[in-house]
């Protein structure tokens, strides 16, 4: 059992192994030996619906994911979930629950993290015949790790009351 | 709505709660359905070329990643095939672990299928966070009964997410038995919990028709099915695994990249939670098989609505299942046995939440894999999900489309088709012409 929940949540959805899909467990493996204790990792949701387990309670969650909206491949879309999130996140994500969905969801049942930031990743392939990251991916895949490693370094240099509108 | 020529055309965006990609389209023609085609894309058949060459014993390992919400179904029925082709049994205590992590994804996989996405169907909500705006006790109870499950495959998988700790042979680590006895609270509220879902769902505005389904699922002498058994069905097929290919076979079809599977000569048959059932009804576990009865399940049912109803049923037994296992478990000496590759063919067929799913691989005599072949559950049901789709068709044509649409997708629902990896869009249209 979890005795309780993680100061920070950071979660990469998406598949490894169906191309730019995988930027968001990419950029959490990355992460992960960097970022300190307080901070829960997950690589992989294979089904975001866990997130609402994971962040419950947590002051910040940041959720990467791979996104299609028509954007240049490799733009990176920072947005906080106080709003609605944008049609992108809604339907492309490869998930059964998007993350919108589980945002959502999360919110209803009053489940959910302070804070939730979505990063989404313009992909430029989701093929299911490649495997790895496209160089542009994984060039933006490396520029999300200094953003997700600045905002959790902000996040937790601030004191637990002090964050919520950061 | 209505075209100037008098065609009728519905186009909904896409299928929602539908996990995956997908199309369908309908033709009706002077008010009688002329064609119903529902295509999906498939990843398996990308994963059989890329095993190609890689050693037996990463079989578990990459076959996991083809679904995200069922890795269990895939790590199994990939390890009873090697262990197949080189000739080892796995049993005792190992064996029994297989079936508690099994347990574990049923009642994930089949809580988030009640709950999240088939429910809403029946309540006329739009999607679970609709429901759970009125009714957050319930969706409350049903994450709380998935967790239950993922915790099982959590422990004994080694994480939460595509388990790791599964290997030809067995496992990496054999949990303790303290590591098992910390999961029976939960798992015995679960129990509770899966029979109020039984009587909750049971209670729900039930659409009525019932098919002529051929049923197949996997039969053992002792227990309902997961991982071993014959290969049966309600029209007298009786089976080994290894002779699948005898009685199957997979058809291309232009439509969809996904093959369709079919019994040679007779055509389409369903897989699943509905087959499981009404082929083992007596081996459910005892407080299973009273809930179904009290919900008025007979010993078969045929009623693909009523597959939420069994599903249900099903997360009572995998509890029940799971409890016995740990009260039963003994550390076994060693987390596995040694497999020894060998030149040989090897099968298995495990029961995945959604319904059969059937491995085989050719390996050489250094464990290299020479060819892979997965049938996995969604494709040996498209047919069925089409012919599902006239029948409910012809039944409802005078619905306003809107309706009907709703209607359609609730009876793809019924297979909770996993089309996982694969994605985005459904898109459902229904066409309506006068000649």
């Amino acid at each position: 059992m979890t005795a309780s929940p993680p100061r920070v949540v950071v979660a990469g959805i998406g598949n490894l192994m169906r191309g730019d899909d995988g930027v968001g467990p990419v950029v959490a493996t990355r992460l992960a030996p960097a970022l300190p204790a307080s901070v829960r990792t997950l690589v992989g949701l294979g089904d975001p619906l866990e997130l609402i387990e994971v962040w419950d309670g947590a002051e910040l969650a940041i959720v990467v994911d791979a996104v299609v909206s028509g954007a240049p491949p490799g733009t990176i879309h920072v947005l906080d979930a106080d709003e609605p999130l944008p049609s992108m996140f809604r339907r492309l994500s490869t998930h059964l629950f998007s993350v919108a969905q589980v945002i959502e969801l999360g919110r209803v049942m009053e489940r959910t993290a302070d804070r939730v930031v979505v990063i989404g990743v313009e992909a430029a392939s989701m093929d299911q015949d490649q495997i790895g990251l496209t160089p542009q991916i994984d060039a933006a895949a490396r520029e999300v790790v200094s953003i997700v490693t600045a905002m959790v370094d902000d996040h937790l240099s601030h004191d637990v009351g002090a964050v919520g509108n950061a | 709505m209505t075209g100037e020529n008098g065609t009728r055309r519905i186009d909904v965006d896409y299928l929602a709660r539908v996990e995956g990609e997908g199309s369908m389209k309908v033709l009706v023609v002077d008010g009688v359905v002329q064609d119903v085609e529902f295509g999906i894309f498939e990843p398996p058949r990308f994963f059989e070329a890329f095993m190609r060459g890689r050693m037996f014993t990463e079989a578990p390992d990459i076959t996991a990643r083809i679904c995200g919400i069922c890795p269990v179904a895939y790590q199994m029925s990939s390890v009873h095939a090697m262990e197949d082709a080189c000739d080892t049994t796995v049993d005792g205590q190992l064996r029994a672990l297989r079936r508690l992590l099994y347990c574990g994804e049923w009642i994930e996989s089949h809580a988030l299928h009640v709950y999240m996405l088939h429910a809403p169907d029946f309540l006329g909500y739009e999607s679970a966070i609709h429901m759970a705006a009125d009714h957050r006790d319930i969706v409350e109870r049903g994450l709380a009964l998935k967790k239950a499950g993922n915790r099982i495959v959590t422990v004994l998988g080694g994480r939460e997410i595509h388990p790791i700790n599964v290997r030809v042979g067995g496992f990496y680590r054999a949990p303790t038995k303290p590591e098992l006895m910390a999961l029976v609270d939960e798992l015995e509220w679960a129990r509770d919990a899966a029979v109020a879902t039984v009587e909750w769902v049971a209670a729900l505005p039930m659409p009525w028709i019932e098919l002529d389904f051929e049923f197949v699922s996997l039969s053992h002498p002792d227990e309902y099915p997961f991982n071993e058994g014959r290969i049966v069905s309600n029209r007298g097929l009786d089976i080994a695994v290894a002779e699948f290919n005898d009685v199957f076979e997979e058809e291309h079809v232009a439509r969809s990249n996904a093959l369709h599977s079919r019994i040679k000569e007779r055509g389409a048959y369903h897989v699943g939670p509905l087959a499981r059932y009404s082929l083992n009804f007596e081996k459910l576990r005892p407080a299973a098989r009273g809930a179904a009865l009290t919900a008025g399940l007979g010993s078969t049912c045929f009623n693909p609505f009523q597959s939420i109803v069994v599903r249900a049923v099903e997360i009572v037994h995998a509890c029940e299942e799971a409890l016995a296992v740990i009260e039963a478990y003994e550390r076994p000496p060693a987390p596995y046995v040694t497999v020894v590759p060998r030149g040989a063919e090897g099968h298995g067929a495990s029961e995945a939440p959604r319904g059969m799913l059937y491995h085989r691989y050719r390996i050489d005599d250094k464990g290299r894999i020479r060819d892979a072949q997965i049938v996995p559950p969604t494709s040996q049901n498209q047919l069925t999900i089409e012919s599902d789709l006239r029948a409910v068709l012809d039944a409802h044509l005078d619905l306003p489309d809107d309706e009907l649409g709703w209607k359609l997708e609730q009876t793809i629902r019924n297979y909770d088709p996993c089309i996982s990896c694969a994605t985005h869009f459904l898109d459902l249209r229904i066409e309506r012409r006068r000649s």
